[in-house]
């Protein structure tokens, strides 16, 4: 019997000792993650902070290497897309936030962050729960926020003309008036490309509303975007265009080219990517600019706010190594690297932890602290598809003047009666996200 | 009689199965590569989510204002077809006609063919953005009713791009056409010229008849071009 209990005793140890083994084994086993991402284009320095990171990630876990591929903004999504069917890409992910992050959850291409990360640490990202819930499970893991989107005001040229920082919407439009008889642009924009049109949706459209919900009844059927507080920013948005308020070649230029204007000191205004907001008031320089929210037009709860959505990093539902990119995601949550990444951007890491009292730069620390208590950001709560058909395309027409802003609001609740049948999941899916 | 048509019959099969073992590979894999793809295809747009949904997909499609409206920009530009044949056509009976200067012209004529897509979606991007260099000139000239929203305007857009794609093709359809103007036998036209041909007559009567081939090839390549500029 002693035999037979030292036989089982060393058996045991055997295998307690080969367990050890092999878990000292998956450690050091070879690990490959593939990311592929966007951000530099809207926080430069983000390349350089994803390298260096990556580089610390690789030394404190040599069996780990990461190789990063830096999308293209037309490309980023068709080629996610095309990943997804083939179930063969990245192991992380770059997504922007909301609808963006949520239809990739709905198709089955990610895996929910919240299985990979702890609660609590997720309890601090920021934005999660707002647009990246869905039935208590979170999608996609928040990097870093985007004021959603500052208005820079250039007092200099304003001053020049005795005119005030417009607050309201009344002011705003005599601004224009002003200006434009002076043959100044008020406000510089580009929508040639269609993106500036979402941004416009969201900074106007926003203050009538109560919450993302309301777009979200709109979306499935309960709202229409017909109704007065879906689409009075419509009649907004042909009141600046008969105002004069953008450049006469809006519709010829995309946003970047337009928002030069501004800073050649050919434009009183225009609107800028949140992480990019501070690197433009460098440009004119922070005393002659005013970095604000779109002048209200309505008495909503958000109306005179800034939006605030996160840019996200998620990991592939086909990835082999789910753990490992979870834990590169929050080994770019710890203190070292979210204050690296605001040294090196400028840009606001999505963490509640980053001390936003420790910003010095004025302009940085008012956009951090308007970001804080943002609104949401209403282009990422509708169909991706009712953004580039209906949002897109309408704001264009509304600004070249071939349809007026009742038309347009008709046009988008078409487009979302037409998507409601052509995409059959949809209404299920807005339904269960709106919950 | 009887015997030799058998022997035709069978020399005849024995040269079809000769040219099996070449074919077939090929055969196997254009039906396996196109195929499968229209099987799936159509086997596709019968289900949503693989469950069968009959004729709902193309229902859906064919009720939708944006497909219509693509159908009609495609026609539209497909409609540039035969203005770039005519085109082509006349620069290349012009070449044929010039003696002094040829390789330059030619150059010139040909140069926006190799010039890669983007590259030509960029220039032109600027060159017709409303203040751009085409409106710019325009005013400069006292001509600012010509200055006009080229890529902005709903209405223009669609022309303006039609006209881009033009000026791209126009010069591979005039050295094409060139080409085979160049190797039609001298004696064709001389003897048209002796039985009284004026420019005209001989350009309709001897030598589009003798361009035929190429007009048309360059006719089904240009229609294949223009719409994959808008896919």
């Amino acid at each position: 019997m002693k035999r037979i209990l030292a036989i089982a005793t060393a058996a045991l140890l055997t295998m307690v000792a080969v367990a050890g083994c092999s878990s000292s084994d998956d450690a050091s086993k070879p690990v490959k993650l593939v990311m592929w991402w966007w951000g530099d284009q809207e926080a430069p320095g983000a390349k350089d902070w994803l390298d260096a990171t990556v580089k610390a990630y690789e030394d404190a876990n040599p069996n780990v290497t990461i190789e990063t591929v830096l999308q293209t903004t037309d490309g980023l999504i068709p080629a996610f897309q095309a990943a997804a069917a083939a179930k063969s890409g990245p192991d992380l992910q770059y997504f922007w936030g909301g609808i963006y992050s949520q239809q990739p959850g709905w198709d089955g291409a990610i895996t929910p962050i919240s299985d990979l990360i702890p609660a609590e640490e997720l309890s601090h990202y920021i934005n999660a729960d707002v647009e990246l819930s869905y039935q208590g499970k979170v999608w996609t893991a928040p990097w870093y926020v985007n004021p959603s989107f500052p208005l820079l005001v250039r007092n200099d040229i304003l001053s020049k003309y005795n005119l005030e920082t417009p607050v309201t919407w009344d002011d705003f439009l005599n601004t224009c008036d002003v200006l434009s008889a002076k043959g100044v642009t008020t406000i510089a924009g580009g929508v040639k490309d269609g993106w500036f049109g979402g941004w416009l949706y969201s900074i106007l459209g926003a203050q009538s509303l109560n919450s993302q919900k309301d777009v979200i009844e709109a979306v499935i059927g309960n709202q229409k975007f017909t109704d007065a507080k879906h689409a009075d920013w419509w009649t907004r948005l042909q009141e600046s265009k008969d105002h004069n308020c953008w450049n006469d070649d809006i519709n010829s230029l995309e946003l970047y080219q337009a928002q030069q204007r501004w800073v050649d000191g050919k434009a009183a205004m225009t609107v800028v990517a949140g992480p990019d907001a501070p690197n433009f008031v460098g440009k004119v320089g922070a005393d002659k600019v005013t970095v604000m929210a779109m002048p209200k037009w309505a008495d909503g709860p958000n109306a005179g706010k800034m939006g605030s959505t996160s840019q996200t990093i998620g990991v592939t539902s086909w990835s082999k190594n789910q753990a490992e990119a979870a834990k590169f995601i929050m080994f770019t949550h710890e203190a070292a690297q979210l204050q690296s990444w605001y040294d090196m951007t400028g840009a606001m890491p999505a963490d509640d932890r980053f001390d936003i009292a420790a910003v010095t730069d004025p302009v940085r620390k008012n956009l951090f602290t308007i970001t804080m208590n943002g609104a949401p950001y209403l282009e990422n709560f509708i169909p991706a598809q009712l953004d580039t058909d209906a949002v897109f395309t309408n704001v264009q027409l509304v600004l070249k003047g071939t349809i007026t802003g009742p038309e347009a609001a008709a046009a988008m609740q078409a487009t979302i009666e037409k998507l409601r049948k052509t995409d059959r999941a949809l209404v299920d899916n807005f339904t269960n996200w709106g919950k | 009689m009887a015997v030799n048509e058998l022997s035709l019959m069978k020399r005849r099969r024995a040269l079809a199965l000769g040219h099996l073992p070449w074919v077939l590979p090929a055969a196997v894999v254009i039906v396996f590569v196109f195929g499968y793809s229209v099987f799936s295809l159509f086997d596709q747009s019968f289900k949503y989510k693989e469950q069968w949904v009959g004729f709902e997909n193309f229902n859906l499609v064919l009720g939708d204002s944006l497909f219509r409206t693509a159908i009609w920009h495609n026609t539209l530009l497909l409609a540039a077809v035969p203005v770039l044949v005519a085109l082509g056509t006349a620069l290349a009976l012009a070449l044929f006609e010039v003696r002094n200067f040829v390789g330059l012209y030619r150059t010139a004529i040909f140069l926006p063919y190799i010039l890669p897509i983007p590259v030509v979606g960029v220039v032109f991007g600027q060159l017709l953005q409303f203040n751009g260099a085409l409106n710019s000139a325009l005013r400069a000239l006292n001509l600012p009713g010509f200055a006009l929203d080229w890529l902005g305007d709903p209405q223009l857009s669609l022309p303006t791009m039609g006209a881009i794609i033009i000026w791209k093709e126009v010069g591979f359809g005039a050295i094409l056409i060139l080409a085979r103007l160049m190797s039609l036998p001298y004696e064709l036209f001389e003897a048209a010229r002796i039985d009284g041909c004026n420019f005209w007559q001989m350009t309709r009567r001897v030598t589009i008849p003798q361009l035929k081939t190429v007009l048309v090839f360059y006719f089904i390549n240009e229609a294949i071009v223009m719409v994959s500029w808008v896919s």
